[in-house]
C-alpha cells in the first residue's frame, strides 16, 4: 500500500505537476533519458531484468554523474549522450530518483524465519547447559593444572610429588624425571582445565607420546575422546576429531603416564577449522575447569546468505533430516543424563516428581516462555507413562520439543502477538545478542514482574552483553565483515616470501582479533578506535618477521602491544593480515584491498562489476609496478565508474608488498602513492597513503552507517528496515561523536529491536 | 547423476543408507553358496570355573553332566568336552591378561605399560585372533562372503580397553572393540529403524503443534510454516515404510526400549545380545561372532541370583570358603544356562536355504580365561564346544594329553578348510591341530 500511494504522488508529479512548469530543462532530460536510458535502466530508474537489474540509486555526487554519462552512456554508443545533453539527462536522473532509494524500496517487516544453524546449535548447548552447568571461566588463568606422581605397581597415583600450571602439553623427557627427585621410571601426570577454542567448527586433536594416555574433551563422565593407556613404549600419534562451537570453554584432561617404557615424551596439539596443525596455545587453555556442554557432532546444511548474512529462510528435506538427527543425538544425550541423576532410585517417586519438573524446565526454556496447564499436560505430562522408564519418557519430550515450530521459529511469538510482552522481548534479546534463548533467570524475572521497565530490560542487556556469548556473537559478526568467512588462511609463494609460514599466517590472524577484542571489549572502544587502531598485538614471531624488536622479558609466544607510530602502521586497513589476505602470492593486489577498504573503511557503495576480468600478472610487463598493470587493466571507461575509487583507494595502499611488509619501492621503480580520491559529495581531493584513507574514514558518518547497517543485519538476521525504531542516521551520528563505543552500540541495537512493539511500564 | 540423487529417486534417503552401504550381498545370488554353511561363536565368561564342579569324570560318550554342565544336557550329543587342554603362552603379563588375551590369539602380549596383579607389565598381544583369522579366511571367498564378516557382541562390558577388556584382535596390537550396547548392535545390523521408530511417535503431536502455531500467526506469515508441515508428513510417510529391512530374512528382533547398559539388566541384556546374534545369523550378516560376558576380572554383582558379591572377588577365595563356592557354582551355571539359550534358539531354527539346524551349522565354544579363580591357573582351560558346524566327532568328553590350547586354535582353521601350519606362538603348535574326528 505505501509504495504504490508514494508511485502515485510520484506519477502525479512528474507526470502533470512538474512537467508544466519547471526548468525546461528536466523536460529535455527527461525525454532523453526516455529515448537512450530507459531501454536498459527502466521508464523510473527502476532497472530491466536481463539489462541493468538494479534501480539507479547510489551517493555519486551530480558532477560525477555527468563525468560518467559523458564518457561511458548508453554504452552501446557513448558519443550519443555528450556535453549539455549528458548535463540534462544526469540532472533528470539525479532529481527524480537517484537519491531516493525509498522509492524502490519494498514494504518491509520481520519475516518468519527458522532457527540459523548457529542459533540452532548455540541454542541447545545453552538449553542443556541449565541443568549441566553454564560452562564460565572466572578466573582467567592460562595453561593447564598439572599434578606430578610417582607411581606403584597398578597404582598410578601413589605419591603426589608436584603440581605447576603447563602453558602448553609439550614436554619430552627422554629417560629422565620431569621432575628432579620424582621416579624415572614410573611416574604419571594429570593434567586439567579447559580448552576455548575462538572459532566454530570441526577440531583434530592429537596426542602423539611412546607412553600411556588417555584424553578427555567435553566429556565429563562419559568415555574418553583418545584412550590409549595401552601400549609397548612405540611412539604413536592418535587423533580424534569433534566439532566445538568458538567462543565458549570446555573441560579438557589429559592423563598421562610412563611404566618402565625407556622414554617419555608428550605433546597436545590440535587442527583448528583452519587446517594449521599446531600444540595447543597457551592463549586457549585455562586452568580452571568447566562444565562440559552439550555440542551436536551433526553436520547441518549452509544457511542462505544470499543478502550477505545468514537467514533461515529454507527448509527442505536435507536440512529437516540433519535437525532431526541432531534432536535424536540431542534426545539420546538427555535420557542418558537423566538415567544417571536418578541411577538407583528409579521407582522412588519423588525421582519421578523431580524428571517431570526437569521436563517442565526444558520445554519453557526451549518455547521461550510459560506454558499453559493445558499445554503442560499434552506436551509433557502425557508423555510420562508409569510402565515407561523415566529416561524413555525425557526423550520423547526432548524429541518432541526440539522439533516443534516453537522451539524452531524463534520469532513467532513475536509475529502471533498484536501486544508484545516480557516473553517476547527477553527471546529476542537473547536471540539478537548471542544467538540463543533466555535463561532461566530471564524467566524468574518476566514471573516476577521485573522485566516490563526500561531499566530492568536495559539491565539485563547490558549484563548479557558483557557475557561471552556476546563477545562470540561479535567475533562472529567480524569474520563476515572483515570478509574472513573462508576458512582458509592466506598462503605466499614460498619462492618470494619463503618465511611466511601457515604458522605465521595464523598467528597473524590471532594478532587481528587479539587486537579487535581489546579494543572492543577491554578499552570499551569507539568505532573511531577500532578503524584508527592505535596498538597492535604482535608475539614474537610477528615481530621480527615485519623487523620491530620484540621485549626480551617477554615469552615468545605471548603477544605484546605495539603502538601504531612505533610499527608505521595507520589503521586497521594496515593491519598485515588484511593486506596479506586482500593480496596474490606473490604480488599486492590493489583491486581487494581497494574493494574492501572502499566498501568497510570509507562505507562506499560498489556494485558488483558487469563484466568480470581477471587480473593475470603474466600479461604484463613484469618490470611494471602494480599500479601499471591495475591501471591499464582497468582502463576501459565502463571499469573506470567503479574503478577510479577502487583504484584511488587500492593504491594507496602500494606501499605494503603480499605479505603487509613496508615497502618504498617495486621493482626498483618507488611506490608512487599519490592518488586523486573523490568523496560521496564530489570533492576530489590529493591522498598520499593510508593515513589519509583514515582521515577521510573518521569525518564522515558513512563508515560507520554502513557498519551499522552490516552489523544490525547480522545480530536481528533481518535488515534493520524491518524496525521502525532502529534509526541508522541518528545511531551512525552518535558513533561518530563518540557518544556510543561498540560494546553500548551492539547492547543498544539489540535493544531497540528487542522492544519493537513493547509498551514499557513506567 | 550422483550416488544421493540416485537414492532419493529410490525413495531412499540417508536414513536408509546405512542399511544400502552395508549390503553388498543383499542382492547377490542366493543359490551361489552350495557348500554347507560354517559358524562359529565363541562364547566368554570369566575369572575361571569350579573344577569340581564343571568337569565330567568319564572320558568318552557316556560323560556326566556335573552341575554347572547340567543346563547343557538336552545338547550331550552334540557336546565336545575337551579336557588336559592349557594355555601355555608365557611373558609378559598377569595370568588374567595372558588368560584372556592369549586365549584367542596363542601369542604373547608385548611388553608394554599395564600392570597387572603380578607379573611384569604388558601391552596388547603381538597377533591376530582366531575368529579374526577365520572371519578373514571367509571374507576372502565369493562363498562365504558376508556383510560384516564377523561381529562381537558384549554383556556388561565396561568402556576400558586393556588386556583384561579385549579378546579379539586384527593383528598385532589391534584390540576389536564388542557392542556393549545392543541399541549399537541394532543400529549397526538394521541402520536407524528405531531411530525412525521414535521420531515417528512424536510426528501426531507434531502435526498438531504446527497447525496450532500456524493458526495463531497472521495470514501472510504462515508459507515457511506450511512448507515445513509438509516436510513433517514427507518423514511420516517415509519412516512409516521401512524399505531396508523389507530384503532381510527375517526381521529385527523387537528391542524393548530403555534398557539401560548397567549390571542390574544383565540378564535382559544377554537375551537381547544372543537375539541379535542369532538373527544377524539368519540374515547372513556374519558367520564368526563372539559373546563377551564382562570381562577378566569382571565384577558383576549378579543379585538376580540373589549373590551381592562381586565376581572376581568371590573367585579369589579359597575353596574351603562353602558360601564362595556354591555362589561361584550358580554363576557359573547361570553362563551355562545363557548357552543353553542360544544353542536353543540355534537348534530350532532351520538352516536358511539348507539342511539341517542352525546350530547343525555352528559350533560353539564356551570358554574362560582361567583354569581357576583362586589359583590364577592357566592349565585346564574350559572348553566346551557344541553344534555340528566344524565336523567334529561330538557327543563326547575328550582326553587331549596335556596339550597346548594353540593345537585347538588351529583345528578350528582347519575344520574350515584353512590349513594353517601354526597359528600364534610356533613352537606351541607341535604336533599339530588337534584331531578331533
Amino acid at each position: 500500500m505505501k509504495i504504490s500511494f508514494l508511485w502515485a504522488i510520484f506519477f502525479f508529479f512528474t507526470e502533470f505537476g512538474l512537467q508544466g512548469w519547471s526548468s525546461p530543462s528536466l523536460v529535455t532530460g527527461k525525454s532523453l533519458y526516455a529515448n537512450q536510458c530507459a531501454e536498459c535502466h527502466g521508464e523510473r530508474g527502476q532497472g530491466v531484468e536481463d539489462e541493468y537489474s538494479k534501480p539507479l540509486v547510489g551517493d555519486w555526487p551530480l558532477e560525477k554523474i555527468i563525468r560518467y554519462v559523458d564518457k561511458t552512456m548508453p554504452d552501446y554508443d557513448p558519443k550519443l549522450t555528450k556535453g549539455k545533453n549528458a548535463e540534462l539527462v544526469s540532472k533528470f536522473i539525479f532529481e527524480s530518483f537517484y537519491q531516493k532509494p525509498e522509492l524502490f524500496q519494498k514494504d518491509s517487516k520481520v519475516q518468519l524465519s527458522r532457527l540459523t544453524n548457529r542459533q540452532f546449535r548455540q541454542s541447545l548447548a545453552d538449553l542443556f547447559s541449565h541443568f549441566e552447568g553454564q560452562p564460565k571461566i572466572q578466573n582467567r588463568v592460562h595453561g593447564l593444572r598439572g599434578k606430578y606422581y610417582n607411581a606403584k605397581g597398578m597404582n598410578k597415583k601413589k605419591t603426589i610429588k608436584h603440581e605447576q600450571i603447563d602453558g602448553k602439553i609439550d614436554f619430552n623427557f627422554k629417560d629422565q624425571a620431569p621432575i628432579q627427585g620424582m621416579d624415572v621410571k614410573k611416574f604419571s601426570i594429570y593434567w586439567e582445565g579447559s580448552i576455548k577454542p575462538r572459532e566454530t567448527g570441526w577440531y583434530e586433536f592429537f596426542v602423539q607420546s611412546p607412553n600411556g594416555f588417555s584424553l578427555r574433551i567435553n566429556q565429563n563422565d562419559s568415555l574418553p575422546t583418545i584412550d590409549e593407556k595401552v601400549t609397548a613404549g612405540m611412539m604413536r600419534e592418535v587423533s580424534a576429531k569433534l566439532f566445538l562451537l568458538g567462543g565458549r570453554p570446555y573441560p579438557l584432561s589429559l592423563e598421562y603416564f610412563k611404566f618402565d617404557d625407556p622414554n617419555a615424551s608428550i605433546e597436545l596439539k590440535w587442527k583448528t577449522p583452519l587446517g594449521e596443525k599446531e600444540i595447543i596455545p597457551k592463549e586457549f587453555l585455562f586452568t580452571e575447569k568447566v562444565s562440559s556442554s552439550f555440542i551436536t557432532q551433526q553436520n547441518l546444511p549452509p544457511d542462505d546468505y544470499s543478502q550477505g548474512f545468514e537467514r533461515g529462510i529454507q527448509i527442505d528435506d536435507t536440512w529437516d533430516e540433519a535437525v532431526t538427527f541432531a534432536v535424536l543425538e540431542a534426545a539420546e544425550h538427555a535420557a542418558g543424563k537423566v538415567s544417571r541423576l536418578i541411577r538407583g532410585r528409579e521407582n522412588d517417586p519423588d525421582q519421578r516428581e523431580k524428571v517431570v519438573a526437569i521436563a517442565e524446565d526444558f520445554v519453557r526454556l526451549a518455547f521461550r516462555e510459560k506454558l499453559s496447564q493445558e499445554e503442560l499436560e499434552w506436551i509433557v505430562h502425557r508423555k510420562f507413562n508409569p510402565k515407561t522408564p523415566l529416561h524413555t519418557s525425557i526423550e520423547k519430550v526432548v524429541l518432541f520439543t526440539l522439533k516443534s515450530p516453537r522451539f524452531l521459529y524463534p520469532e513467532w511469538q513475536a509475529l502471533a502477538k498484536d501486544t508484545k510482552d516480557s516473553s517476547v522481548v527477553a527471546s529476542r534479546l537473547a536471540l539478537y545478542l548471542w544467538d540463543s534463548l533466555p535463561d532461566m533467570n530471564m524467566h524468574d524475572l518476566i514471573d516476577r514482574g521485573q522485566f516490563i521497565k526500561v531499566s530492568q530490560i536495559e539491565d539485563q542487556a547490558k549484563q548479557m552483553t558483557m557475557d561471552s556469548r556476546a563477545k562470540a556473537k561479535f567475533h562472529d559478526f567480524l569474520l563476515h565483515w572483515l570478509d574472513m568467512n573462508a576458512e582458509e588462511l592466506p598462503t605466499k609463494s614460498t619462492q618470494k616470501y619463503p618465511d611466511f609460514s601457515p604458522t605465521l599466517a595464523l598467528d597473524l590472524r590471532r594478532s587481528l582479533f587479539r587486537t579487535i577484542e581489546k579494543i572492543v571489549w577491554e578499552k570499551k572502544g569507539h568505532f573511531e578506535d577500532f578503524l584508527r587502531m592505535e596498538s597492535f598485538e604482535f608475539n614474537q614471531a610477528i615481530a621480527e618477521y615485519y623487523g620491530m624488536q620484540f621485549p626480551k622479558e617477554k615469552n615468545a609466544t605471548d603477544f605484546v602491544s605495539f603502538h601504531s607510530s612505533q610499527i608505521k602502521r595507520q589503521g586497521l586497513h594496515t593491519h598485515p593480515y588484511l593486506l596479506a589476505s586482500h593480496s596474490y602470492a606473490e604480488e599486492s593486489s590493489p583491486i581487494h584491498r581497494g574493494v574492501f577498504v572502499s566498501r568497510k573503511i570509507l562505507g562506499r557503495t560498489l556494485r558488483p562489476p558487469k563484466e568480470a576480468i581477471s587480473f593475470s600478472n603474466s600479461d604484463f610487463n613484469p618490470s611494471w609496478t602494480m599500479r601499471q598493470k591495475v591501471s591499464t587493466l582497468t582502463k576501459p571507461a565502463n571499469c573506470m565508474s567503479c574503478h577510479d575509487l577502487i583504484n584511488s583507494t587500492g593504491f594507496s595502499l602500494e606501499g605494503f608488498d603480499a605479505v603487509g611488509k613496508a615497502r618504498e619501492e617495486m621493482n626498483g621503480k618507488p611506490i608512487n602513492l599519490m592518488v586523486k580520491y573523490m568523496d560521496e559529495e564530489g570533492n576530489e581531493n590529493q591522498f598520499h597513503g593510508p593515513s589519509y584513507l583514515l582521515d577521510q574514514a573518521l569525518n564522515s558518518t558513512k563508515p560507520s552507517e554502513s557498519f551499522l547497517e552490516d552489523l544490525f543485519k547480522h545480530l536481528a538476521k533481518q535488515p534493520a528496515q524491518s524496525y521502525s525504531n532502529i534509526e541508522i542516521a541518528e545511531l551512525s551520528k552518535m558513533i561518530f561523536q563518540r557518544k556510543i563505543n561498540l560494546s553500548e552500540l551492539y547492547m543498544k541495537l539489540c535493544f531497540l529491536a528487542s522492544t519493537e512493539g513493547f509498551s514499557f511500564q513506567r | 547423476m550422483n550416488r544421493r540423487t540416485a537414492l532419493k529417486q529410490l525413495g531412499l534417503s540417508s536414513l536408509s543408507l546405512p542399511i544400502l552401504s552395508q549390503s553388498p550381498t543383499l542382492f547377490a545370488e542366493a543359490n551361489s553358496k552350495v557348500s554347507p554353511k560354517q559358524r562359529l561363536v565363541v562364547m566368554f565368561s570369566p575369572n575361571g570355573t569350579i573344577s569340581e564342579e564343571f568337569w565330567p569324570e568319564r572320558i568318552g560318550e557316556d560323560f556326566e553332566h556335573k552341575r554347572i554342565l547340567k543346563p547343557l544336557e538336552p545338547f550331550h550329543d552334540k557336546m565336545l568336552v575337551l579336557r588336559d587342554l592349557h594355555n601355555k603362552v608365557k611373558g609378559d603379563g598377569d595370568n588374567h591378561m595372558r588368560g584372556m588375551s592369549c586365549l584367542l590369539t596363542g601369542i604373547e602380549l608385548f611388553p608394554g605399560n599395564v600392570m597387572g596383579g603380578g607379573n611384569t607389565p604388558s601391552g596388547w598381544p603381538k597377533g591376530i585372533s582366531i575368529d579374526r583369522e577365520i572371519s578373514n579366511f571367509f571374507q576372502s571367498k565369493e562363498s562365504t562372503r558376508t556383510r560384516h564378516g564377523a561381529l562381537h557382541f558384549g554383556v556388561g562390558v565396561k568402556d576400558t580397553s586393556d588386556p583384561w577388556t579385549r579378546m579379539s584382535y586384527h593383528g598385532p596390537n589391534q584390540p576389536v572393540t564388542p557392542f556393549a550396547d545392543p541399541y549399537d548392535a541394532y543400529r549397526r545390523l538394521y541402520g536407524n529403524v528405531r531411530e525412525k521408530k521414535k521420531v515417528r511417535s512424536v510426528l501426531d503431536d507434531l502435526k498438531s503443534d504446527f497447525a496450532k502455531v500456524a493458526n495463531r500467526l497472521p495470514e501472510s506469515d504462515r508459507k515457511l510454516l506450511i512448507e515445513h508441515s509438509k516436510l513433517v508428513d514427507r518423514m511420516e510417510n517415509e519412516y512409516a515404510n521401512s524399505s531396508s529391512l523389507d530384503n532381510l530374512m527375517v526381521k529385527p528382533p523387537e528391542l524393548p526400549e530403555g534398557i539401560l547398559n548397567r549390571n542390574d539388566n544383565l540378564p535382559q541384556l544377554s537375551r537381547l545380545q544372543i537375539d541379535l546374534l542369532v538373527n544377524s545369523f539368519i540374515n547372513d550378516f556374519a558367520r564368526v561372532a563372539t559373546l563377551q560376558y564382562t570381562k577378566s576380572v569382571g565384577q558383576a554383582k549378579m543379585n538376580w541370583l540373589d549373590i551381592d558379591d562381586a565376581h572376581h572377588t568371590l573367585s579369589h577365595e579359597p575353596d574351603k570358603n562353602k558360601d564362595a563356592y556354591e555362589k561361584l557354582v550358580r554363576i557359573n551355571t547361570w553362563f551355562a544356562e545363557e548357552l543353553a539359550y542360544l544353542l536353543k534358539k540355534l537348534e530350532s531354527t532351520p538352516e536358511p536355504g539348507q539342511k539341517g539346524s542352525m546350530l547343525d551349522h555352528t559350533l560353539v565354544i564356551w570358554t574362560n580365561e582361567l583354569g581357576k579363580g583362586n589359583s590364577h591357573t592357566l592349565d585346564n582351560i574350559p572348553f566346551i564346544l557344541i553344534g555340528n558346524g566344524f565336523g567334529f566327532n561330538m557327543g563326547r568328553s575328550m582326553w587331549c594329553e596335556n596339550s597346548t590350547h594353540n593345537r585347538l586354535l588351529l583345528s578350528l582353521a582347519h575344520a574350515v578348510g584353512h590349513p594353517l601350519k601354526t597359528f600364534g606362538n610356533p613352537t606351541l603348535c607341535k604336533r599339530g591341530p588337534l584331531d578331533l574326528s
